[in-house]
């Protein structure tokens, strides 16, 4: 049964990646690829990755689906104009690719435990329980901290493409329906919850600062297209606060742990230090994720009615 | 028992699988549309069942997450054509 | 096999012939109307004895908590993203001014 379960999520994998590049409909495309994001969130299930999985979940199914809608509603071009399709010639680079890839999964031995037992042994030297999370705050936190430049980088590159300084001034979607507003009244508070829940868990099981993030940054997102300003509200120098506090936290990390032990980021004893770091980086996780959807192109300034 | 759970799930993703059809025929988005929360709510399902047949409860809070967050793309969905409705009667 | 093991394969097989009638009503009803009816009716009702079927082999009392509210989440999701799907659908029926099949 485990290898009839692994085989169809596999094929499926495969199948719906080759639908998704192949389609000529732009609007079947973007649901191929939500549907995409589900079957992967189940296959790292299965390789047990429940962090991988839940991050896939929170992405996959809340802000992904949401950017790519925004996009095909920016595209100047008449809806039904098809795809242009995509040339053969780069099959082969892509099987190349592939088979490289799958002789070495070949070469790993078959008990190879990877840096498990590494990690699992410098444990003792963090104020952290949870492996991943201590990996990703602590024993490579230049990784974490790069990935929240990265996601500046990428705002940043929006706001310049739309030539826009600040969210507060974009448009707004039409303020919504009751039905709308019921949902928003019950799903935003339980969105803040699981939010705060998934931060809170990440320092002993899978969770933490980007899960949380991208949940906190879905139930801004909600509100925004209820017709809520969200984060539109915050005067520009908050909204730049807060889109860099979680590198700037990282930065003067670096620096304090260089003048006083000699390396960079290392982590002092206590742990109200890791926990800021990490708060921190889930804000700005949020506030860059909600700055991409409020800067993207979506056409939404007026409704019929 | 974990063996039934496993085949529940393998059934529902046959489910979702079968789906597809619709979303690759169409014909309309709003039919797209349709079976991406059907998907959706089945993948809750296949998730729960997993979290059940690997016994690792933390996989629930990823179903959680798929029951709490499918609802986004709906709204994208009709906000952005719904404006495009609008703007192509303006013409 | 106890007889809390039998329930919970009951529940969850009857829940599987949900998600099936949902995934056929998905691709054999003729209008998006109607597929919505088979999406929302016959896969919560899917999803709600899964969970129920669940349940009884779930251990703490905190995890049956978390089965018990990923439910109702659903089914807020599902059934307001009919309300949205249907009531686009018949804006764009009625401002086109054709019925479509």
């Amino acid at each position: 049964m485990n290898l009839a379960f692994d085989l169809l999520v596999g094929l499926s994998l495969v199948w719906v990646a080759w639908r998704i590049v192949g389609s000529r409909d732009h609007f079947q495309a973007v649901v191929l690829f939500i549907t995409f994001g589900l079957i992967l969130s189940l296959a790292w299930t299965r390789l047990q990755s429940p962090d991988i999985a839940i991050a896939e979940a929170a992405v996959g199914a809340g802000l992904a689906g949401v950017l790519f809608m925004d996009a095909l509603g920016g595209l100047s071009s008449s809806p039904g104009s098809p795809r242009p399709a995509v040339p053969l010639t780069l099959l082969f680079p892509c099987l190349i690719l592939a088979s490289i890839m799958a002789i070495a999964v070949l070469f790993v031995p078959e008990d190879f435990l990877g840096l498990i037992p590494v990690v699992h042994g410098a444990l003792t030297d963090t104020s952290l329980e949870y492996p991943v999370t201590a990996v990703l705050l602590d024993f490579r936190a230049y990784d974490t901290w790069l990935e929240l430049g990265v996601l500046l980088v990428a705002v940043l590159g929006v706001m310049g493409i739309r030539r826009i300084g600040s969210i507060s001034g974009s448009r707004l979607p039409a303020p919504a329906d009751p039905v709308g507003r019921w949902i928003i009244r019950i799903l935003l508070p339980i969105m803040v919850l699981i939010g705060g829940y998934l931060l809170w868990l990440g320092a002993f099981a899978p969770g933490g600062a980007f899960q949380g993030g991208v949940v906190l940054a879905a139930a801004g997102v909600m509100l925004w297209q209820a017709g809520h300003p969200s984060l539109g509200l915050l005067p520009r120098l908050w909204w730049i606060v807060l889109l860099f506090c979680g590198f700037l936290s990282f930065l003067i990390l670096a620096f304090w742990s260089l003048f006083h032990s000699g390396r960079m980021l290392a982590h002092p004893e206590n742990k109200l230090w890791i926990l800021g770091v990490e708060y921190a980086a889930t804000i700005s996780i949020a506030t860059c994720l909600i700055s991409l959807v409020l800067a993207s192109p979506g056409r939404c300034r007026v409704r019929d009615n | 028992m974990n063996t039934f759970f496993l085949g529940m799930a393998l059934f529902l993703v046959l489910n979702i699988l079968a789906g597809l059809w619709r979303v690759l025929k169409g014909p309309e988005p709003a039919d797209r549309m349709v079976a991406a929360q059907l998907f959706g709510t089945t993948g809750v399902a296949a998730l729960l069942l997993l979290a059940q047949a690997l016994e690792s409860p933390v996989i629930r809070n990823a179903a959680l997450l798929f029951a709490l967050l499918t609802v986004m793309a709906v709204l994208a969905f009709v906000r952005n054509t719904s404006y495009r409705d609008k703007h192509n009667n303006d013409h | 096999m106890t007889i809390n093991e039998l329930l919970s394969v009951l529940f969850c097989l009857s829940g599987g012939v949900f998600f099936l009638a949902g995934t056929a009503g998905l691709i054999r009803f003729p209008d998006t109307y109607s597929r919505l009816h088979a999406l929302t009716k016959a896969d919560n009702l899917g999803l709600g004895f899964i969970v129920l079927g669940l349940i009884f082999v779930a251990g703490s009392l905190p995890e049956t908590i978390k089965l018990v509210l990923i439910w109702p989440l659903a089914m807020i999701g599902s059934s307001s993203a009919c309300y949205f799907i249907a009531n686009h659908v018949h804006r764009l029926t009625r401002n086109k001014g054709i019925t479509r099949d």
